[in-house]
């Protein structure tokens, strides 16, 4: 083949897998520099989400394991940077938080490119006399300023008024969100979200539920916020929020009956949708995956092979993204990283 | 001025090595750069295409017939496209600077997914070889690079 123009070079380039574009690198100077280039990884990430391609799952007990989504066919063990006991804190646009039970560290990780970021350990001033039970914390990504934040929430001991039910953020329409019971009796349950670009907390409005008595928690879904109605031993519902932010756009996607079941619904999480948006993928009870058809209503088991036994998991975007501030995907010139002041970030929301 | 089917008239493309090929002006304005020429009233006598032969100017336009019959289904489309792009290198080169000149966003997708797909995985070696490239790091620079992603060389 003859010398292809630049822009086409470009074109062709950014619909392979990052493994296959760090081998080219190797190729020349000239490809290296494309590869390596701002506005390449822009374009590379720009197609993997339109196209919805370029997607793994990210697995986790003690380590962590990757598998292709487009054949789910077997896991991959991963050489990590915080293993081992290694948490997935959040993912963002093909970087992974990850943090380490032992140790409190943590660290940026990019699994496609195996480039990562040591955060440096926070310390955050509490009041007088309150003792830190335990962290939350939250990964996303800041549209406003094309960078990335860590924020650490405490859990007081000696608080009287509401706890942070989930342990890590969930990330949609560029906030992260928690589900926070509130006394008395911890039976008030509201969901909180803070905006990563504006540093700001609010309520999310929550759906007009179809009955009482059922375990909440929080998922996204096609990139849209998720409810999850877990009413033990019948049913869990999942509700999309279509429109950020508006109470009437709730809308009960599915629900997973205990009955398809022969072992109740102790823990389920949806992923991602199938290519042709017909089912969606879903970790169940957190030992396999299942794929739910929306229409047909069935649920039917997603076989991966070399899974380990128990497992959390994150979907996770093949990408080139960098940690070193030429890598940002909006066009924006990214401010130079300051990961001390952003891991420093924390908000007490009526803890104290 | 209507483009639709039943009422198109005939656009003479005349390619690089002079050969003149009639074409129904519904289906050549598939190409963005002749739809602005049309649009302009430029389209009159046989259109120029400097930048494309005959025989590929012959493929872009059995390409933009196909797409053009509004009786084609997607799946139908799909299935005839897989047929269409399995050529030789030298043929989709063409293809691709053909559609890049004429401005065929359908089609130039197509070949650059095609010649994507080929290429996943290979090895640099072997890329240098499809698009020409000449190696011009150093022996060190090369073997630092693969180190840094040796990963990806597994």
């Amino acid at each position: 083949m003859s010398i292809l123009p630049e822009d086409i070079i470009s074109d062709i380039l950014s619909r392979l897998p990052v493994k296959t574009l760090l081998r080219f690198k190797c190729a020349s100077k000239p490809w290296c520099g494309l590869i390596d280039g701002p506005d390449f990884i822009k374009m590379h990430f720009k197609r993997s989400t339109e196209h919805n391609t370029n997607l793994s799952l990210i697995l986790t007990d003690d380590s962590l394991y990757s598998v292709d989504f487009d054949t789910l066919d077997y896991a991959v063990e991963l050489d990590d940077p915080a293993h081992p006991r290694t948490e997935i804190v959040g993912s963002c646009n093909g970087l992974l938080c990850l943090g380490n039970a032992v140790s409190g560290s943590a660290s940026i990780w990019n699994p496609s490119t195996r480039k990562h970021h040591n955060l440096p350990v926070s310390t955050i001033q509490t009041h007088p006399g309150c003792i830190c039970e335990f962290f939350i914390y939250g990964f996303g990504y800041d549209y406003a300023h094309d960078d990335y934040k860590l924020v650490k929430i405490i859990q007081l001991f000696d608080s009287v008024e509401s706890q942070v039910q989930v342990e890590f953020g969930i990330l949609a329409s560029g906030a992260l969100h928690w589900v926070v019971t509130r006394w008395p009796g911890l039976d008030m349950k509201i969901v909180v979200a803070f905006d990563v670009g504006l540093e700001e907390y609010r309520e999310v409005p929550q759906p007009e539920y179809l009955g009482e008595n059922f375990d909440m928690n929080l998922g996204v879904l096609g990139g849209f916020l998720c409810i999850l109605c877990n009413y033990s031993q019948i049913r869990v519902d999942i509700w999309v929020m279509k429109e950020y932010g508006v109470k009437e756009s709730w809308n009960k996607h599915f629900s997973v009956l205990d009955l398809e079941y022969t072992w109740s619904i102790k823990f389920i999480k949806p992923l991602a949708y199938s290519k042709c948006g017909d089912k969606v993928l879903l970790i169940l009870n957190k030992e396999e995956f299942i794929w739910y058809d929306i229409e047909k209503k069935t649920v039917a088991n997603a076989e991966i092979r070399t899974i380990p036994d128990y497992f959390e998991a994150e979907i996770c975007l093949g990408s080139l993204v960098t940690l070193n501030g030429d890598g940002g995907i909006d066009g924006k010139k990214p401010r130079k990283k300051n990961w001390k002041r952003r891991i420093s970030l924390a908000f007490m929301y009526c803890f104290c | 001025m209507s483009l639709s089917p039943s009422t198109s008239k005939m656009l003479s493309l005349k390619s690089s090595d002079g050969k003149v090929l009639e074409v129904e002006e519904h289906v050549a304005v598939l190409c963005e750069t002749i739809k602005s020429l049309v649009e302009d009233g430029c389209a009159d006598s046989p259109i120029p295409l400097a930048n494309v032969d005959g025989a590929t100017l012959g493929n872009v336009m059995e390409w933009c017939k196909k797409h053009a019959d509004q009786k084609a289904s997607a799946d139908d489309l799909e299935d005839w496209d897989a047929e269409f792009v399995e050529r030789d290198q030298g043929e989709l080169y063409h293809l691709i600077m053909a559609a890049n000149y004429l401005n065929i966003k359908g089609l130039l997708d197509l070949i650059c997914q095609k010649v994507a797909d080929m290429i996943k995985g290979k090895h640099p070696e072997k890329i240098r070889e499809i698009f020409n490239i000449e190696n011009d790091f150093t022996p060190e620079q090369q073997e630092q690079i693969r180190k840094d992603n040796s990963w990806a060389f597994e």
